[in-house]
């Protein structure tokens, strides 16, 4: 059963179109909206919350057209980029303001506080006015906030971006877990596609306004169908080279290099074309063995677990994941290699592989 | 180009100490990362540097040479702030020149600075244009040629790239890498993303409530955390960290964890945990790239079950959370075989694991 | 207004129903006017219908001397007599010109004794608070008593000659020169502190970080006010330029307790002039005229003061 339903709907903004988005969202499913900033990704969530009105199209909740909707009748909470906390009440106050509204008990209402304020690590400020807390302390009362009204589906817009990076992915966790737990739908935007894909159980990937691939993670990262979307999932992301193919179409000659690459026969496509490799799929190659490839490092970045270089290919910078540590210097020349196998094509705009 | 020496430096608020005998000792262009959550008084320590905050006790050297009687404006020192403070009203030109026309420089000299560091930081394009109608990312390059176009004898960055979006972000690393390395600059680098300490610095000096924690290069930081805390905030993804009750039964030592379930201490992270016998509460720390699935590889390797929690994807790299009672074990789904609710043996490489005493955080074992 | 009883649309009844949004998102502006239109309803009958009246008058000769009522004047119509008599009146001429030369001297002495002041308070110092509440009293005063105060003490035989230590026969007020420079110390001492207030609160507004940045790129106090504080205040600036040359050249209080317009009418300003028409000659369509010809010319300065301070966005 679909939870929600977006038909061909558009918003015309001055600085840019909305549209076509045509998005299914599943009952129970953590959506994530992934793509730039100021890109239409808000935009979607208050469509959806009845903020704002489509131009074109339908918005659909629960097989019901939600043009006759109030905001309020949707049974839906939304976490704000900007948090939108009740200055002049407490964190409790905030927390069960949306069960108030509703006619909550008492009971009720402190059962939900307790729920929410374990897991978001919030008891020991409940007591306080937003403008006492940090920025991170004032956006988990904003998702406690959230959590408490118990809505069908919650609408998040970067929960969790002023939060530190270690506090980050424990939440992210967390929110996962909690999402599980209620059976609701979220849907998740934000421009931290680590963040995105680590979450979600599908995922929307909106660029300029229009949606360049729906998918599980898996699949988007694996196979992105566009460059536009190969250049922004991955951290490093995508190295991409522009260039073409031979006649005969096994043979594909970069424009920033100068070697050829064997395609072992397998594109039928002609013309110019970008090739694409992902940086774990680059490897070191040892001293001694054969490879087309030598790169100049420019820097090396140990995260312990694994190694980002930077390295020259002719002009062009590529980047390049190696796993464990490595002992390489900035500066020095490497081989590398990489598997034809794991490379992905695209044409002007399209991939083929 | 100066070196910095922080010797005991202690910054007390009233009642309240955010900074505690913290000494460093930082070399000439060297780029040291000043690393912790909020609040644990790296802001402040980097204040102090500048000067904008005195000093309770203890000292700040450069080169030798004590500063805090010197005014701010004379010390030469490049600040670039977490929201850049941008002179909104000037244009990116006048931003640029500020520093230099304050030291009365004829007017010829200034242009060809300026225009050399536009063209450095690609803003050559906005030279004429308000300040504030530049973007975000664009206002860093700016930031940062401000300061850097007076050549100051340090550079301190504060939370530089916590306002860019992802993608800008790592793409601003690999700059501020090369421009560091290019400028020879001494540059201490404050930030909460230890991805982003690793990444960039020489050093790292890591933080936890005004107390240096430890101080060295990522990778020793990495392979070797001198306590809890360090191993705790630094690598992606985490160390786990398992918090338990030691408990010697016969001639066998467990972990008896959270939820009553319990891990059998065998070779090195035995001997580890045992060396220091006033220890009760210790917490096991395993890196997931330690923790493997299928076989048993060593015969010190500890066997332990769990199920799948959680799923995540992150990168290239599948990542599981196994719940083991009340506890949560993260591992790398390297096969891309598990599924949500399965339960699974797992095994923790004994060899890479590390003891640490619950109470002060120290590590356990080591020499 | 049948329109008005019946409940609109938009009132809070009708928006819990379709729920607080959809009514925002929906009528926003309907609901805007309904809150403005009382005090609309104020101004019009305040405001309004006394400009009009007094335009229907200042084309008439009518005085209340006449004997008959006010809204029969356009039996005695003068067309534009009284504006065209305005330009050659001597008394004008004069009282217009000395308005000016206290406005000249009063407004920048004010402004730059106010902007030093709010440099000084930028930063915060012991006693701050009771000194700044200290520095607004002048203008609480009632222009009036600060009238009384300064005739008292520039009295012949008064304070301020006793300190100078100056015959009682030296004379501030009776005396043409110095009976200006009296007016305009008053005015400076009344509302500096207005200054100081507007200044201040532009002063406060510049964003302390900027000013932080620019310390550490080496700029002195002095090259980070001119540089980064002054430029950033200008529409504060312009604000506080408009309001008081406006006010300045309103001044009758002060003049009127001190001096009366004298010696003779050496003092006499142009409100002076104009309340001394008013009780003294009844003379009511020629002030009436002369009342609007300075609102227009006080309008316009006021205009281009503001139209000057809508473009400016830091």
């Amino acid at each position: 059963m679909n939870s929600l339903e977006l038909k061909n709907v558009f918003k015309t903004y001055p600085e840019f179109t909305l549209g076509p988005i045509n998005l299914e969202i599943k009952q129970g499913e953590f959506f994530g909206i992934f793509g730039p900033p100021s890109t239409g990704k808000t935009s979607i969530l208050k469509l959806i919350l009845g903020l704002i009105h489509p131009d074109e199209g339908h918005v659909i909740i629960n097989d019901q057209d939600a043009k006759d909707l109030g905001v309020s009748e949707r049974g839906m909470s939304m976490v704000f980029q900007n948090l939108a906390l009740f200055p002049h009440m407490s964190g409790r106050e905030n927390i069960i303001f949306p069960l108030k509204e509703r006619g909550a008990t008492d009971r009720e209402m402190e059962q939900q506080l307790n729920l929410v304020s374990d897991v978001l690590h919030i008891s020991h400020i409940l007591h306080k006015n937003p403008a006492q807390m940090s920025g991170g302390e004032r956006q988990r009362i904003a998702l406690g906030r959230a959590f408490a009204a118990d809505s069908r589906a919650m609408l998040l817009d970067e929960p969790i971006a002023a939060l530190d990076a270690r506090l980050r992915e424990e939440m992210r966790v967390e929110l996962k877990r909690l999402q599980r737990e209620n059976n609701q739908t979220f849907v998740y935007v934000s421009h931290d596609e680590e963040e995105v894909m680590a979450v979600s159980d599908r995922l929307a990937v909106v660029i300029g306004g229009k949606i360049a691939q729906v998918g599980v993670p898996d699949d988007v990262y694996s196979r992105p169908n566009s460059i536009a979307v190969a250049e922004v999932i991955g951290s490093p992301p995508m190295n991409l080279f522009q260039g073409e193919f031979s006649k005969k179409g096994n043979f594909f000659e970069a424009e920033n290099f100068d070697a050829r690459l064997a395609l072992k026969g397998q594109s039928k496509h002609k013309g110019s074309a970008t090739l694409g490799i992902r940086p774990e799929d680059i490897w070191l190659v040892e001293d001694g063995e054969e490879t087309d490839f030598e790169l100049s490092i420019i820097s090396v970045e140990p995260l312990g677990g694994y190694t980002i270089l930077n390295a020259y290919l002719g002009e062009k910078i590529v980047k390049i994941r190696a796993p464990g540590q490595v002992n390489v210097m900035a500066g020095s020349k490497q081989k590398v290699s990489f598997d034809p196998r794991r490379i992905h094509l695209f044409d002007d705009d399209g991939e083929r592989l | 180009m100066s070196s910095i020496q922080i010797n005991n430096v202690t910054k007390r608020f009233g009642d309240f100490t955010a900074v505690e005998d913290l000494s460093l000792d930082i070399q000439e262009g060297e780029f040291v990362a000043l690393l912790g959550p909020s609040g644990c008084g790296k802001t402040t320590t980097m204040n102090m540097i500048a000067g904008l905050e005195d000093i309770s006790e203890g000292s700040i050297l450069f080169d030798g040479q004590d500063l805090s009687s010197t005014r701010i404006q004379d010390r030469n020192i490049g600040f670039v702030f977490q929201n850049y403070a941008i002179f909104t009203h000037l244009s990116v030109y006048k931003n640029l020149s500020y520093g230099l026309e304050v030291k009365k420089i004829d007017k010829s000299a200034i242009d060809s600075r300026v225009r050399a560091m536009a063209d450095r930081m690609s803003i050559t394009h906005r030279l004429d244009q308000k300040a504030s109608s530049l973007s975000v990312n664009e206002m860093q390059k700016l930031a940062i040629g401000r300061s850097a176009i007076v050549e100051p004898r340090i550079f301190l960055l504060d939370e530089p790239l916590s306002n860019l979006d992802a993608s800008f972000r790592a793409y601003m690393r690999t700059e501020l890498k090369v421009l560091q390395h290019e400028l020879g600059q001494t540059m201490i680098y404050v930030t909460h993303d230890q991805i982003e300490a690793m990444s960039l610095a020489d050093k790292i000096a890591i933080i936890d409530e005004g107390k240096l924690m430890q101080y060295g290069s990522p990778l020793d930081i990495y392979n070797s955390p001198n306590n809890r805390f360090v191993a705790h905030f630094i690598g992606s993804p985490r160390m786990n960290l398992i918090d338990g009750e030691l408990r010697q039964e016969a001639d066998q030592l467990k972990l008896i964890i959270s939820g009553g379930a319990e891990i059998a201490l065998q070779g090195q992270i035995k001997s580890d945990f045992t060396s220091d016998g006033r220890v009760h509460s210790g917490s096991f720390g395993i890196r997931p790239q330690d923790i493997y699935f299928g076989d048993k590889r060593s015969s010190s390797d500890i066997e332990m079950k769990g199920t799948v929690d959680v799923l995540e994807r992150v990168g290239p790299k599948r990542i599981a959370h196994l719940q083991v009672s009340e506890t949560s074990f993260i591992a790398f789904d390297d096969q891309d075989q598990l599924k949500l609710g399965d339960e699974v043996p797992f095994y923790l490489a004994s060899d890479k694991s590390m003891a640490f005493d619950v109470a002060s955080g120290r590590r356990l074992g080591v020499i | 207004m049948t329109d008005t009883i019946k409940q609109p649309e938009n009132s809070p009844a009708n928006l819990k129903k379709q729920g607080y949004w959809a009514g925002v998102a929906r009528d926003g502006q309907k609901m805007g006017f309904w809150f403005i239109l009382p005090t609309l309803l104020l101004l019009l009958f305040i405001v309004v219908f006394p400009l009009f009246m007094q335009l229907y008058l200042s084309v008439t000769w009518w005085t209340p001397l006449e004997g008959i009522p006010w809204y029969r004047a356009w039996e005695v119509f003068s067309w534009g007599d009284n504006y065209v008599y305005q330009f050659t009146d001597e008394r004008v001429r004069g009282a217009i010109w000395r308005t000016i030369l206290i406005m000249i001297v009063a407004v920048p002495a004010q402004f730059f004794l106010g902007l030093s002041l709010a440099y000084l308070f930028m930063d915060n110092f012991p006693g701050r608070k009771f000194f700044y509440s200290l520095m607004l009293t002048p203008m609480m005063i009632v222009p009036a008593v600060v009238g009384l105060m300064f005739y008292l003490l520039f009295q012949g035989t008064g304070p301020v000659n006793a300190h100078l230590g100056l015959p009682s026969t030296f004379s501030w007020l009776t005396d043409v020169n110095r009976a200006m420079i009296s007016i305009i110390i008053a005015d400076v001492w009344q509302w500096t502190p207005l200054m100081f207030l507007i200044l201040l609160a532009g002063m406060l507004g510049v964003p302390t970080d900027q000013l932080l940045a620019a310390r550490l790129l080496g700029g002195s106090n002095w090259q980070n006010f001119l540089k980064i504080i002054l430029p950033r205040m200008k529409a504060v600036i312009m604000i506080a330029l408009v309001l008081r040359a406006v006010e300045c050249f309103k001044i009758f209080d002060l003049i009127y307790i001190m001096t009366k317009g004298g010696p003779g009418v050496q003092t006499e300003t142009i409100s002076v002039f104009l309340y001394k028409m008013t009780f003294g000659e009844f003379e009511w369509s020629y002030v009436a005229a002369l009342g609007l010809t300075i609102l227009f010319v006080l309008s316009v300065i006021a205009a281009k003061g503001l139209a000057y301070i809508a473009k400016k966005d830091v």
